[in-house]
């Protein structure tokens, strides 16, 4: 068994891949698997915890946390169908609706 | 319960606001449905206000209460009740509704039915306001009078509608924002000071008048200076009445929404009802700035008046030239000055709703609303034309009649009070002049002179010269035996008068 | 109440019961005429009865009073319903009466075949109606509702004819009963001051109180010395304030300077009413208060003496005006002006009771003159410029010969009315308040009477025809018996206090406490010097207008005295011009301002800059703050990650 800081580094290594994937990809679809490994770069780490103090309480959260990414994935893959179909393009860029 | 056995006042807002429900969700083209509906609430309602009238005890305070808890973890209370203040304004805002409706009869049956059902609404949210004795119930109908007017000004009314029922909307609004924050920190202060939570405006008016609450002077000026910012914007005075003349300008020609409007003086009642109670001193402190205010709006809104070429603006600066008077009359805080002030707001009722009666008739001819497109109607509607001097001699203030009762008195109250004095009276006289100026212009151009041959007019209807008529009768009355009318005020006025005197 | 308090209440209660008959049943023409002059000729009887009575009661208690209702009980303001019956108001209450009845009866004739008749006669009914409200009130504001109620009955007499776009001399009526209804409502703001006044500080508008001797008149002397502090305008009596105030109500209603431009136009509505209001009564009610609050007027001698030169200067602006007029009505008009400023002038000597006497004897002879030109009027098929008069001496004798008598009476010949009561304000003001200027004054004001008498004499009657397009004649039919009467009257009413009996002074000391003063052969003398000279410059008056200067007088051009005075004449005729004064300095400037403020001031400054600026700045604020939001989902995630690391750094360092 690898001491536990070895698996938050790698936990935090995948947080960070997330946040730059958030931050710069401009496909929406890229953007969308980045958010999936922040998600899951958090679920490494509660599986950790869990581990180190034998507890449930966080495998627990993990099921929650999959649970919802799947509930999300299915919400936001056909919210991307929907864009697809009417901007024909997954740029994030050219989506400023919102714009004030 | 109270000693009639039944709830009367919740049933003068009930039975208004379940008539504009009923209206509301009504079939569309059951035309005579609509106005049958609203004229039985408006008739039951106004039966209901002379039942409280004449059972009324002669003393001060609240009779017929009707009190149920609210939320009551603050003590928030739904709590109504007539005293021999609010009697007359109810009483007044039951009668126009009648009269509104009245106007309303010219109203395309295509579009009556919100029109009723607003109408409906917009009585029940008054008659709330005058008969709440929780300071956040008023302030719930206080807000609640603005969204049907703002609705019929925006839906039915005509020219730059849209603009000016927002401004209707958002400026009295933003002010009242300012009343909810004084509300609020009243409370909480009378809460530190004394463990208890309350809403209710007689225990906190006594908590402050027996010391049981004591305000710092900057505390008390401040709250009393959101009420103002609140009520002034409300009543209107000098300079914050823009939404006044811009609102009407835009109300349908008929004129009902602007009769029903007429006993919208929910910030001027607000001053005798709240901000008289609770802070007399701050009262006494802001007199001499506000009579100055008051002043200028008498005078200037009399000289604007005077140049309109809208009768209904007209009429608008009209009422806030006469709200000038009211309020040196509240702000003298005597009995005199309060009972004036009181006759003057139920007088303007009367006698600018007959005025607005009689430019709803006017404007039905080619002519409009501009009064320089008349000429010579005395001529070719004799009976019209004179009922119509006597209402313009009413409004002028000619003693007799019931508008200068009301203006003596609030000018009267306010020479004797200390912080005001004859200095303000001097200059406010000179409305009595101004207004002779422009009530006379507006019925010299319309009434007098050649009978107009591009704008003629027909002699009014038998049913609208019984009501101009029943009309006078009142101003004649009022104006010849006002006691009817301030008998049963003293008590609750002198009771708020000692109020104040008290340490 | 007792029975002659009933007695009272019927006075003013048959013109109320003739207006409401006239105003809601009656239409037909002779119906109406006959009913409104029935219930004035009750009126009269019924006050000829209450003066039997009231002569009847003591002489320190001489007084009838009727409390009716309570009007207003709250606070200081306790003001009730009623009537007051004394030696005063005994004497106007006659004048109204008599001279309305007089007037009501011509009227049914002159108004033969107007369109309205039923409210002209309901009017002149409402009209008797408030003016004996005016002179029979018990209290200040019962006085102030008749004191309106006349000034609106005013403004509706003076429009009757208010579908006319014009009527002579090119007066339009709508605009001539606004003109007088508004400067009389200048003058009532001091009146309504004035009340106010007194509830502050009596705490009561009744005169004498129900006892005749708690009223505030009785008070006033000990206020007398009690002083109120203006401010930047230094200080001033209690009393005086309240007869300064009083002054400007006097001022609007008796046409005195500096309001007095509204009754030339007031000509505008038909001649009876000119006779009835704007002559005999309610013009004269500023006098009436005066006299009324003469306590007032005594213990403040500045506000007296305001009184007085106003009076005096008035009657002379009257009298210079009145020379130059060409219109018939507007000759007479300025001349009350000018008489309605002897009364003034000598209730400010203290002379109330040669006022009064004045009063009398000019509603008597002014009315006769005023319906005298009625029937010139009517019989010159509704002409009024004497230009295109003349010769009617033998085209109508009898109006000729009444006319004559109200004339010479108002020139004050002797021995005719206007000569007595004209002559006791002279000798007052020269032997009693001994004021030289204002007797000097007041001589010259008299003269010019004489003078504006006589040219209007010879320019209506003397000589021949000018306009041979009419063809004037007589047809008096009832108009003739109120002439008659009236001209009997104005003969003779100087009885009523000639020297020596002095019967009015008598009538009148209960109130005024005035003794009759004694004759004096000085004083015959100087009376003597002043009627022959009037006499003199009358007669010159009728003979330059009759003679020389007649055939110089055609229609439609100036007076031959305008080649002679030039600029001077034409400012007579301007009646000083104070009415173009007022119009370039007053209405025009007022219209004017009005229009700025409702069409630029409103909407720009308090609308647009306050308001919607207030509005405009929250906006821009918001269009600020909505900038950041650009719609770009990665910059809201960055922006999101920076508040992230700001709060756990926050976190992890700050604990």
């Amino acid at each position: 068994m690898l001491p536990t800081i070895f698996y938050i580094g790698l936990s935090a290594l995948l947080f960070v891949i997330g946040v730059c994937g958030v931050l710069m990809r401009r496909s929406a679809l890229m953007v969308f698997m980045s958010v999936e490994l922040m998600l899951n770069s958090a679920n490494l780490a509660l599986v950790t915890f869990a581990n180190q103090w034998k507890s449930l309480d966080a495998q627990v959260m993990v099921f929650f946390v999959i649970t919802i990414a799947a509930a999300e994935v299915a919400v936001g893959l056909a919210l991307l169908v929907m864009i697809f179909m009417r901007k024909q393009t997954t740029n994030i860029d050219s989506m400023t609706t919102l714009k004030g | 319960m109270n000693q009639l056995g039944f709830p009367l006042v919740t049933l003068l807002i009930a039975v208004p606001f379940v008539a504009g429900l009923v209206v509301w969700f009504s079939p569309r083209q059951a035309y005579g449905l609509h106005r049958g509906i609203a004229s039985i609430a408006a008739i039951a309602n106004v039966v209901l206000a002379i039942i409280g009238l004449v059972s009324m005890a002669p003393v001060a305070g609240y009779q017929f209460v009707d009190s149920a808890a609210w939320f009551p973890a603050i003590g928030l209370k739904y709590a109504v009740g007539l005293d021999g203040i609010n009697i007359w304004m109810v009483i007044i805002a039951t009668l126009v509704m009648p009269l509104a409706l009245f106007a309303a009869r010219t109203q395309t049956q295509e579009r009556q039915r919100g029109f009723y059902a607003l109408l409906m609404m917009l009585s029940a949210s008054t008659i709330g306001a005058f008969v709440a004795i929780d300071l956040l119930l008023f302030y719930v109908f206080f807000e609640l009078t603005l969204v049907p007017t703002a609705m019929l000004i925006a839906m039915y009314g005509v020219g730059e509608r849209k603009a000016a029922a927002i401004k209707f909307f958002v400026y009295p609004f933003v002010g009242s924002i300012f009343l909810l924050v004084s509300i609020a920190g009243l409370v909480i202060l009378t809460w530190q000071q004394t463990g208890v939570w309350s809403f209710d405006s007689v225990a906190l008016a006594g908590a402050l008048n027996s010391g049981a609450v004591v305000l710092d002077e900057q505390v008390m000026h401040l709250l009393f200076a959101g009420f103002f910012i609140a009520f002034a914007i409300k009543t209107p005075i000098w300079p914050f009445h823009t939404w006044m003349p811009q609102a009407q300008a835009a109300t349908p020609d008929h004129g009902a929404v602007d009769i029903a409007g007429l006993l919208l003086k929910v910030g001027a009642f607000g001053f005798i009802r709240f901000a008289i109670p609770f802070f007399p001193q701050a009262m006494s402190w802001a007199a001499p700035a506000v009579g100055i205010l008051a002043v200028i709006s008498i005078i200037y809104a009399g000289i604007v008046a005077f140049g309109q070429h809208d009768m209904k603006v007209l009429l608008s600066y009209a009422t806030i030239s006469h709200l000038g008077f009211v309020i040196l009359g509240i702000f003298s805080q005597t009995v005199e000055g309060i009972s004036g002030a009181l006759l003057t707001m139920i007088n303007s009722g009367l006698t600018t709703g007959a005025l607005f009666v009689i430019v709803g008739i006017l404007a039905r001819n080619p002519g409009g609303r501009n009064p320089n497109n008349f000429s010579g109607v005395w001529a070719s509607a004799p009976k019209f034309g004179t009922l119509a001097l006597v209402i313009v001699f009413a409004s002028i203030g000619v003693p007799g009649l019931n508008g200068f009762i009301g203006e003596f008195l609030s000018l009267q109250g306010a020479w004797l009070a200390p912080h005001l004095g004859f200095g303000y009276i001097s200059g406010a006289v000179l409305g009595i002049v101004v207004s002779a100026a422009y009530l006379l212009r507006m019925f010299r151009t319309v009434f007098m002179g050649a009978v107009s041959t591009t704008s003629p007019v027909a002699e009014a209807s038998k049913s609208e010269l019984a009501v101009l008529g029943v009309l006078v009768i009142a101003m004649v009355v009022i104006g010849l035996y006002p006691q009817l009318i301030l008998q049963s005020m003293q008590p609750s006025i002198t009771a708020l008068v000692s109020g104040i005197s008290q340490p | 109440m007792t029975q002659l308090a009933w007695l009272l209440v019927l006075i003013p209660a048959f013109p109320l019961a003739g207006f409401l008959l006239n105003a809601f049943f009656l239409r037909g023409e002779r119906a109406t005429g006959i009913v409104a002059s029935l219930s004035i000729v009750a009126s009269f009887v019924t006050t000829l009865v209450a003066v039997t009575n009231l002569a009847a009661t003591p002489e320190e208690a001489r007084y009838i009073s009727a409390h009716l209702w309570d009007w207003l009980a709250i606070g200081k303001v306790n003001v009730s319903v009623g009537l007051w019956f004394d030696p005063l108001t005994a004497v106007m209450t006659l004048l109204i009466t008599g001279v309305g009845a007089l007037i009501h009866i011509y009227s049914i004739s002159y108004m033969h075949g107007d369109s309205r008749p039923h409210r002209y006669f309901a009017y002149l009914n409402l009209f008797v109606f408030a003016m004996l409200i005016l002179v029979m009130s018990d209290n200040l504001f019962l006085l102030f509702l008749g004191w309106e109620g006349v000034g609106l009955c005013s403004f509706l007499l003076i429009g009757h004819y208010f579908e006319r776009d014009s009527v002579a001399p090119g007066i339009v009526p709508s605009e001539a009963s606004a003109k007088a209804f508004v400067a009389n409502r200048v003058g009532d703001a001091g009146l309504l001051l004035a009340m106010m006044a007194i509830v502050s500080n009596f705490g009561t508008l009744s005169f004498f109180g129900a006892d005749g001797n708690s009223g505030f008149i009785s008070r006033l002397t000990d206020a007398s010395f009690i002083t109120v502090d203006l401010g930047l305008f230094g200080s001033i009596g209690l009393v005086s304030g309240i007869a300064m105030l009083m002054i400007l109500g006097v001022a609007g209603k008796s046409a005195q300077l500096p309001l007095y431009t509204w009754l030339p136009d007031a000509m505008a509505g038909p001649t009876p009413v000119s006779a009835l209001i704007h002559a005999a009564t309610m013009v004269t009610a500023g006098v009436y208060l005066i006299v009324r609050m003469h306590v007032a007027f005594d213990l403040a001698p500045d506000a007296a003496g305001v009184v007085t030169v106003i009076g005096a200067a008035t009657a002379l602006i009257g009298a210079t005006a009145a020379i130059t007029q060409f219109d018939i009505k507007r000759v007479l008009a300025y001349s009350t002006i000018s008489q309605l400023g002897f009364m003034v002038a000598a209730a400010g000597m203290g002379a109330y009771t040669a006022a009064i006497f004045h009063l009398l004897t000019h509603g008597l002879f002014k009315a006769l003159l005023f319906l005298g030109s009625g029937a010139i009027i009517h019989g010159m098929h509704d002409i009024q410029d004497m230009r295109r008069m003349g010769g009617l001496r033998t085209h109508m004798p009898t109006v000729y010969r009444v006319y004559l008598i109200g004339a010479l009476a108002l020139a004050g010949i002797f021995p005719l009315a206007g000569f007595w009561s004209k002559d006791e304000i002279l000798v007052h003001a020269w032997y009693g308040a001994q004021n030289v200027n204002v007797t000097v004054m007041l001589i010259f004001a008299s003269w010019l009477t004489a003078f504006y008498m006589g040219r209007q004499m010879a320019l209506t009657f003397a000589g021949s025809t000018r306009d041979h397009d009419v063809h004037p004649h007589e047809q008096l039919g009832t108009m003739k018996w109120p002439l008659y009467i009236l001209a009997v009257a104005s003969a003779l009413g100087g009885i009523i206090n000639l020297p020596g009996i002095h019967w009015l002074t008598d009538w009148l000391s209960p109130v005024l406490h005035h003794e009759a003063e004694l004759f004096t052969w000085s004083m015959g003398i100087f009376a003597a010097i002043v009627v022959i000279s009037a006499g003199a410059i009358g007669y010159l008056g009728y003979r330059l207008y009759s003679g020389e200067l007649l055939t110089q007088i055609k229609a439609g051009e100036e007076d031959p005295a305008h080649y002679y005075l030039g600029d001077i004449w034409k400012g007579f005729e301007m009646g000083w011009g104070l009415d173009y004064v007022y119009q370039r300095l007053l209405v025009r400037p007022y219209r004017t301002f009005s229009q700025f403020l409702s069409d630029v001031f409103d909407r720009q400054a308090i609308d647009g800059i306050l308001v919607e600026g207030s509005a405009g700045l929250v906006g821009k604020v918001s269009q600020a703050a909505s900038r950041a939001q650009n719609g770009n989902v990665r910059t809201y995630a960055l922006v999101f990650l920076i508040g992230v690391v700001i709060i756990v750094g926050y976190v992890v360092i700050g604990a």
